[in-house]
Order: C-alpha cells, then sequence, then structure tokens
C-alpha cells in the first residue's frame, strides 16, 4: 500500500501544479487562440475548464485519502482489486469492435447526407484501428 | 472451475468482507467466487489457500472437461511418450 501512497502524492503535486498554473494557462490560450473564432475559443476554453475541475476534484479526493487511512484501504483495495481489473480489461477488449462498427456503420450512413461527415468518422475509425494495433504490438513485445 | 470458498468460509463462521479484506479484494469479488461467475488469479488462489490452511487443489476444484484436457495434453506431450 506504500507504493499505492507514494502515487498519490505524486499524482496530487502534479493535480496541484495544473490548479495553480490555471489562470497562466488562460492567458495563455486566450492569447494563442486570439483572432480565432467563437466556436473554437470556446471549445478549447471548454476543455481547459474541464481540465481545471476534474484536477480540483482529483486534488480533493487524493487529499482526503492521504489523511484518512480506512479510506485510503478500501480505495487502494478497489483499485487492485483482481476482479475489477478483469471488468475493465473485458470493457476494453469488447469496445474495440462495438465502436469500430459502429462508427463505420454511422460513416457509411453520413455519406448519404455530408461527405466531410462521412470522411471524419472514417478517420476516427482508422485511428481507433491503429491505435489498438501499436498498442497491441507494444503488449507483445512487453509480455 | 467450481470451489469451495462459501462451504469453508461458513465453516469458519468468516464473514464475506472479513474474508475480502484478509485477501484484499472486495466483497464483491468474493460474492462472485462464491457464485461461480469469476475465476480467482493463481496469487488470489494462494491467498485463499494460505487463508483456509488447504491446498490450492482442495479448495478450487477443476471441472471434469478441465481435467481430461489437461490428461490429454499429458498422454500427448513428447516428455511424456519417452517415459
Amino acid at each position: 500500500m506504500e507504493d499505492f501512497r507514494k502515487k498519490l502524492k505524486i499524482r496530487s503535486t502534479v493535480l496541484l501544479i495544473i490548479c495553480c498554473l490555471a489562470p497562466a494557462l488562460y492567458i495563455a490560450l486566450r492569447l494563442i487562440t486570439k483572432g480565432a473564432s467563437d466556436f473554437a475559443q470556446g471549445l478549447s476554453m471548454g476543455l481547459l475548464t474541464s481540465i481545471e475541475v476534474c484536477s480540483i476534484i482529483g486534488l480533493v479526493e487524493a487529499l482526503v485519502l492521504l489523511r484518512n487511512e480506512k479510506s485510503l484501504k478500501e480505495k487502494y483495495i478497489a483499485v487492485t482489486d483482481e476482479r475489477n481489473k478483469a471488468i475493465e480489461k473485458e470493457t476494453a477488449l469488447k469496445f474495440l469492435p462495438v465502436s469500430t462498427y459502429g462508427i463505420g456503420f454511422a460513416a457509411v450512413a453520413a455519406g448519404f447526407f455530408d461527405i466531410k461527415i462521412c470522411i471524419t468518422l472514417t478517420a476516427v475509425m482508422l485511428f481507433n484501428l491503429l491505435v489498438f494495433l501499436a498498442l497491441k504490438a507494444y503488449y507483445m513485445k512487453k509480455m | 472451475m467450481k470451489n469451495k470458498i462459501q462451504e469453508m468460509r461458513k465453516a469458519r463462521r468468516v464473514t464475506q468482507q472479513e474474508l475480502a479484506d484478509a485477501l484484499s479484494v472486495t466483497r464483491q469479488t468474493i460474492i462472485s467466487l462464491e457464485n461461480g461467475k469469476y475465476n480467482a488469479s493463481l496469487v488470489l488462489a494462494h491467498k485463499a489457500a494460505q487463508f483456509f490452511f488447504v491446498p490450492i487443489e482442495e479448495l478450487f476444484i477443476f471441472e471434469d472437461d478441465e481435467n481430461i484436457d489437461i490428461a490429454e495434453a499429458l498422454l500427448n506431450s513428447p516428455a511424456f511418450r519417452k517415459n
């Protein structure tokens, strides 16, 4: 459990840095996206805001766990539980074919209405497959 | 693969939560093991056997067809043929 505690401490430090950098990041993003469309600016700001909110939630959770031994043990068991890990693996395994076929059918359907959407969906599908193949190659070497 | 976890746990008057805590897993994992919905890993099986002071093969029982597969593999293995 000491390793888990160390990981939590590192995570809380990283999250604290992200939270502290928030104002600078907002200003930097505002400068970078200056002149871009409202939509692009709103999208990037929304993304940054969601990252900040998640960081704050993660930081609070990590600090609470580090101060409460009972909660820390419960979380450690939940994270390292082998059934939970098996469920995650199984979910990830089933996700690829479902998402690939789903996006593929959506791309075909979109082809009847808008060629841009069709190409975008096809690109997403190919990207998913490439990531899968890259990860598979990595784990085949690692294991 | 069947197991005698529930039987042994009840015989020793241990609750599912106590067993889960001892094996560092969630109570849900114990429930799934007892219901035969989940097969334990070698590490967990070893821990459980240690907890109950019994050999692994006494706690976890191979199904008949699983044993036959192993027997066939052994019979067909070159090492077995040599002997």
